[in-house]
């Protein structure tokens, strides 16, 4: 029989189906494709993202709060280790070491433990920092700006600083917690002064007030720290006046000493230590004593002379305008002034 | 099963031999002429003949002669049969074994001899259809459906035994290195919730950080990195050096750094004595798994998924299956029917019929009422269908038995298509619906006269050569021969619409079509003149007019008109 055209095409047909049949029995009993991790994940770790979770950050912070609270109420400064550092751990040690002396602890001592808003660092160097803005307590403290940081990556989150807000202060918007903040640097050249010169700045505002070369570039109307410290320089200088004695207030930048957050519109968030001596002497062979608890406590037990020398320890938070925004000045948002130290000095 | 496709005379398509001694090609074996001795060329099982008259006349006795003797048929016959061979209609005779499609009846007349010289034209197109026809169904539709029942089975298996586990762990076991981090996207690989499981000698802890955090916490040490899936049970590792360095002299003394289990960088961190489980949730792009392995620097490592939607591979061999019986179905029905029968039901909805006798044997409107001729139509290819019906009807041993009343219808055929006095062109065309409206006029109006010369006939009583007859000529010298042949045949066909059985050439049942006149125990109850169509159009195929003397016509007629 001869095979006519379309018999030879159908058994073709066949075939082909067949084979098609055969090669899909290949996908039987199989798990199916082995999953390879995509590309895309590989490359969005190298992308910015939060250093904390929102988790994380209230984990950190609740135990350092915690550890700071439970050193000011049994007054042991041990229980600071590896949760304070900087010019915090200075302070709060002091504080400590007053309350030793006079029985109470600071009210500045303690935190709150709710916040306001938290700005949670995005970089993937070190060191980090964190800011935590708490909610005004009942006892009426004011709110605080906590500084967290995080020196390198075998050491924990630590508190580096704390400043009290001034009342009305107002701060820049920062990122989103999950989003997170880039952290500024003390070089930034994209504001009206970069944050190593602005802290130099107001140190010399602060020694020297209006004469101070760039006292303009600050806005001295909500400078409560200024106006506090004037207040009170005049108080002593009427008593330095009495005795025939001298005063000097000297004002000193540390290396290193502090952190710079940057904000949402460009503008940086620089806290800041500026350590402080203030110096007074009393003539006609008078002695200098200690002018407060606080001067007393650090002064101890010393022997009393002609002069006196108290350190202190003094947190400034301010803000630092972009560049593009015409005519704002910096603007100091909060500080802490914590006397570290009194001894006496021979005049 | 052979075809005698136009065992006519071959001058005279229309016509008819009077001898009626044309071509046979239905007995067996034991046919008059027949060298029963003489096996039949096309193989056992040869079908009842069937003859297929392309211009509706042949001649057929009773003597079957073709089986055995093909190059005898032609001959012993009138010799103006025509017997094609159905495979190429061209010495199809001189191939012993040849048409398959053909010739399933052994000692049947197979025809394979007749000459294919008698001008008629021959049916290669039918056989092939035949031929095609059959291996669609007998063997392409088997193995299609053999693939569906194949498709079925794997799919079962896909669905029970070869269902793919939800459950995957794989491992891994890595050396010389005291951290194993795993890379971002290894531990969602499968699913997000991935549970981990190291074992290692010492103290072993697991953390999930971001990658930049378990980079700075190795600080510059080696550490044995999982980078994905060697296969669903072996994870791929690799050895790599952390770039983040913290220098020496920047740690102070007195601050030493934190254990790893007190980290602030971790998002979770489990720790173990020799081994530890971690169900870490990969809630952070980018966040992997950072593994501490107590400074053994050796571990094995496991992480298992359990997949929310596990692959079905069943579903498409599901899919497949409804395939392939739909294809097997259509490929052992619609695919079989040869196209060309659309093909000629559209172009000629009123073909030319031909008629054939099967000896009893009925394809259309067979029944227990119609022992009549067959009516087959050369469009309709089919002929596997009808052959084979024929052929069991013909191995019921009844062909010959049939024969005398085969070559007397066929010879009343002849006598019918010849008198074609009323122009209604039967016998060589299909009657136009203009003609057979014109015929039904002249019927109605020789009926008027017939009526008013006979002055009220009683219905009863009315003579048969007065009623419309099968032929329309009540008064041929043949009548009472017919008659005679008809009652022998059993057609008790009346010549006259009185009560009783209706003329032939009435409507007679056909599937699809009704009379309309709900009557359905009785199918010649709707009586239509003979002259208005042609007596033998097939049912089914042919529009079959249904109208009454009036010319008004039913939907049915306009449904197939259209």
């Amino acid at each position: 029989m001869t095979m006519t055209t379309a018999t030879t095409r159908t058994l073709k047909r066949a075939v082909a189906l067949l084979a098609v049949c055969a090669m899909t029995t290949t996908l039987a009993a199989c798990e199916g494709m082995v999953p390879k991790t995509s590309t895309t994940a590989k490359q969005e770790t190298t992308t910015q993202q939060a250093d904390l979770t929102v988790d994380q950050e209230a984990a950190i912070r609740g135990r350092i709060i915690k550890a700071v609270n439970e050193a000011g109420e049994a007054k042991d400064a041990s229980k600071l280790d590896g949760q304070v550092t900087g010019p915090q751990l200075d302070i709060t040690n002091a504080q400590i070491a007053i309350a030793g002396k006079t029985g109470n602890i600071d009210q500045r001592s303690e935190f709150p433990e709710t916040t306001d808003q938290i700005v949670i660092p995005r970089t993937t160097g070190w060191p980090r920092m964190g800011l935590a803005m708490t909610t005004a307590t009942t006892d009426g403290a004011t709110p605080r700006l906590m500084a967290f940081t995080q020196t390198d990556a075998l050491h924990n989150y630590r508190l580096w600083g704390s400043v009290r807000l001034f009342q009305g202060a107002e701060l820049p918007s920062f990122a989103v917690p999950t989003t997170g903040s880039s952290v500024g640097t003390m070089d930034d050249g994209n504001l009206i002064a970069t944050p190593k010169d602005a802290i130099a700045w107001y140190a010399d505002v602060l020694k020297n007030g209006d004469k101070a070369e760039h006292a303009d570039s600050f806005d001295a109307d909500n400078d409560y720290l200024r106006k506090e410290l004037d207040s009170l320089t005049d108080i002593v200088q009427k008593g330095v006046e009495q005795n025939k004695g001298t005063q000097e207030q000297d004002w000193t930048v540390p290396d290193g000493q502090a952190r710079v957050m940057r904000a949402e519109d460009g503008s940086d968030l620089v806290i800041a230590r500026i350590d402080s001596t203030w110096t007074r002497t009393a003539g006609e062979e008078r002695q200098s004593l200690p002018a407060s608890d606080t001067e007393r406590a650090l002064f101890g037990d010393a022997q009393a002379t002609s002069g006196i020398r108290v350190t202190y320890v003094n947190l400034i938070a301010m803000v630092i305008p972009n560049k593009e925004a015409k005519g704002k000045k910096i603007t100091i948002v909060g500080a802490e002034r914590q006397p570290v130290k009194a001894e006496p000095v021979q005049s | 099963m052979f075809d005698v496709a136009g065992a006519s005379g071959p001058t005279s398509p229309g016509g008819s031999p009077q001898d009626h001694d044309g071509p046979v090609a239905d007995d067996g074996p034991a046919s008059g002429q027949l060298d029963a001795g003489r096996p039949a060329r096309y193989g056992a099982g040869v079908d009842a003949p069937t003859i297929v008259l392309a211009s509706g006349l042949a001649s057929v006795d009773g003597r079957g002669a073709a089986a055995g003797s093909p190059s005898d048929d032609a001959t012993a016959t009138d010799g103006e049969a025509t017997a094609v061979d159905a495979d190429e209609g061209a010495a199809a005779g001189d191939e012993p074994g040849g048409s398959p499609v053909t010739g399933d009846h052994p000692g049947t007349a197979d025809g394979a001899g007749h000459d294919a010289k008698t001008g008629e034209e021959p049916l290669p197109r039918a056989a092939h259809d035949a031929r095609r026809a059959k291996v669609l169904r007998f063997v392409v539709a088997p193995v299609i459906l053999l693939l569906a029942a194949l498709s079925g089975v794997l799919g079962a298996l896909n669905a029970t035994v070869w269902k793919p586990s939800p459950n995957v762990e794989a491992t891994a076991t890595v050396t010389g290195a005291p951290y194993l981090l795993a890379d971002p996207g290894v531990l969602d690989l499968v699913s997000d919730k991935p549970t981990v499981t190291v074992s290692g000698s010492g103290r072993v802890c697991a953390a999930v950080a971001s990658a930049a955090d378990a980079q700075g916490w190795m600080n510059g040490a080696e550490y044995a990195r999982v980078t994905g899936l060697d296969d669903w049970s072996t994870l791929s590792t690799a050895t790599a050096r952390s770039t983040v360095r913290v220098d020496e002299a920047d740690i102070p003394k007195d601050d030493p750094a934190v254990d790893f289990s007190d980290s602030d960088m971790w998002r979770s961190v489990e720790c173990g004595s020799g081994s530890v489980t971690v169900k870490p949730e990969v809630s952070g792009i980018g966040d992997t798994l950072l593994v501490s392995l107590g400074g053994s620097g050796s571990a094995k490592v496991t992480i298992g998924w359990v997949r929310s939607q596990v692959p079905d591979f069943a579903m498409p061999f599901w899919f497949m299956t409804v395939l392939l019986l739909v294809l097997s179905v259509m490929t052992a029905t619609l695919f079989a029917a040869p196209p060309r029968r659309k093909r000629a039901d559209a172009e000629s909805p009123e073909p030319t019929p031909v008629r054939a006798w099967t000896g009893g044997a009925g394809t259309h409107g067979d029944g227990p009422d119609h022992d009549g001729p067959v009516i087959l139509e050369p469009a309709r290819r089919n002929i596997v269908e009808e052959t084979q019906a024929m052929a069991a009807a013909g191995t019921a041993g009844n062909a010959a038995a049939d024969s005398a009343s085969l070559a007397d219808y066929l010879r009343r055929v002849t006598e019918e298509t010849d008198d074609d006095e009323d122009g209604d062109g039967i016998g060589g065309r299909p009657m136009t619906r203009r003609e057979r409206r014109m015929a039904a006029k002249k019927a109605g109006r020789r009926a008027k006269r017939t009526a008013k010369r006979d002055q009220e006939p009683p219905a009863d009583d009315a003579p048969a050569t007065d009623a419309p007859s099968l032929d329309g000529h009540a008064d041929d010298a043949d009548a009472a021969e017919r008659t005679a042949s008809r009652d022998t045949a059993g057609d008790q066909r009346p010549t006259a619409p009185a009560p009783g059985p209706q003329p032939i050439d009435a409507k007679p049942e056909r599937p699809g079509v009704g009379d309309n006149d709900g009557d359905e125990d009785n199918p010649f109850s709707s009586y239509t003149p003979p002259t208005v169509d042609a007596p033998w159009g097939l049912p089914g195929t042919l529009a079959w007019h249904d109208g009454d003397a009036k010319g008004n016509e039913d939907d049915t007629d306009k449904e197939a008109d259209e």
